[in-house]
């Protein structure tokens, strides 16, 4: 059996959650979209799936593989614009009749989770969360490694919390991360695998997403943090928090960035500070600052 | 940026930003204005665009200041109208406990409405 998965697009409403990668592979969870959609209709039957993309599809390409893992013939073709289900039922299945799954899983448009038809991911932020909010519960399938420490609290593989952590159901805690001596974590708290939870941290009502750094006493409350991504769902309100104390990524920066890192002048430059005179005004800075970066 | 002096309450305001760049110049500029007469201030940030750590640490030591200079009284810090970016730092660094934050609910509603 045959099926087709569509790639959402870059979407403005969401913009900062694509910086990284493209939506289709953002963590969700421990997992990632297409990852979701592929074991839908793996369990549906399908056998042959071709996924369209219009956004990095390398990057979506090196995610899925050949689709062995789900038993699948997985094939990422490039298109220069997001289809519509209809457009790519009219392009592709004109062309070969035969053997797809039934409608309406023929062709998906991957802009929610599996069974949650009323949750949009893509819409706004706190459409975002809540629909990960919802499917959170659903996340730990038996299939996954991982242990429930109390009702409503799932912790991954190789994932170290100290014992003075507080964790408030529904807390999800993906694989290999690190909660600090304090941190108070959820309720509603979603935290992707290799995070790094300083002391005394507190997060409510968050996703905190892969591999990120969040400082010591700081206060994460209806946002979403991805790297040094702050985004408030309930002000629908995206800053780049400029010390890494508080908030950084962890990830190392890989292509296209990795080269432009290299390529960047150095972003603080100390200049020798002229002998001071009291009696003189003082001089204006002596660091050079990078508005860009605000470092 | 304008500082003004009102009796006891001093206001500070039309700051772009406040940044480990111009925390320096900023505790600068206030000094003047600290005295054992002061009873409160006040600081609109309704035009700021950006803060950093470095800009919150100013933003604590001229609290601090403030109260070192009224033995026996408190000084009380209020931060006005915050934009969005701005209320974010002030609640993930926690300095939104810690200081009284007016916020104007209803700015809010519009900007996620028209948003």
């Amino acid at each position: 059996m045959k099926s087709l998965l569509i790639c959402p697009a870059e979407r403005n409403s969401v913009a900062a959650l694509g910086e990284n990668a493209p939506l289709a592979v953002v963590p969700i969870l421990g997992k990632t979209l297409v990852d979701y959609w592929l074991e839908h209709l793996a369990s549906m039957g399908a056998k042959e799936i071709l996924i369209l993309s219009d956004d990095r599809s390398e990057e979506i390409a090196a995610h899925v593989g050949s689709g062995e893992r789900w038993g699948l013939r997985v094939k990422v073709q490039n298109e220069i614009s997001e289809r519509t289900v209809a457009e790519a039922r009219n392009k592709f299945r004109a062309a070969d009749n035969s053997n797809w799954l039934a409608a309406p899983s023929d062709v998906i448009f991957m802009d929610r989770l599996p069974q949650q038809p009323d949750l949009p991911l893509f819409t706004s932020y706190a459409n975002w969360f809540a629909a990960l909010a919802d499917f959170a519960p659903r996340a730990a399938t038996p299939d996954r490694i991982g242990r429930v420490v109390k009702l409503g609290v799932w912790i991954g593989l190789h994932t170290k919390i100290a014992p003075t952590a507080e964790l408030h159901a529904p807390v999800f805690i993906g694989d290999n991360v690190r909660i600090g001596d304090g941190a108070i974590i959820g309720p509603n708290a979603v935290i992707e695998e290799k995070s790094f939870i300083e002391p005394g941290a507190k997060i409510v009502d968050s996703h905190i997403g892969a591999e990120t750094f969040v400082g010591a006493h700081t206060d994460i409350e209806n946002s979403i943090a991805l790297g040094n991504t702050l985004i408030n769902w309930k002000y629908n309100s995206v800053i780049k928090v400029p010390d890494e104390f508080l908030l950084c990524s962890l990830a190392k920066p890989h292509g296209a960035s990795a080269r432009a890192a290299k390529a960047k002048t150095p972003i603080l430059t100390i200049v020798p500070e002229p002998e001071l005179d009291e009696t003189e005004p003082q001089p204006e800075l002596t660091w050079k600052f990078n508005a860009k970066t605000g470092r | 940026m304008e500082i003004q002096r009102q009796n006891g309450t001093l206001n500070i305001a039309r700051l772009d930003e406040i940044t480990f760049a111009n925390a320096r110049d900023f505790r600068k500029a206030v000094a003047p204005f600290l005295d054992s007469e002061l009873k409160e201030i006040e600081v609109d940030l309704s035009q700021t665009e950006f803060v950093d750590g470095g800009g919150l640490g100013a933003l604590l030591s001229l609290y601090r200041t403030a109260n070192e200079k009224t033995p026996g009284k408190i000084v009380s810090l209020r931060l006005l109208h915050p934009q969005p970016p701005v209320l974010q730092m002030l609640e993930l660094t926690k300095m939104k406990h810690l200081f009284e934050v007016v916020v104007a609910e209803t700015e809010f509603e519009e900007r996620r409405i028209t948003a």
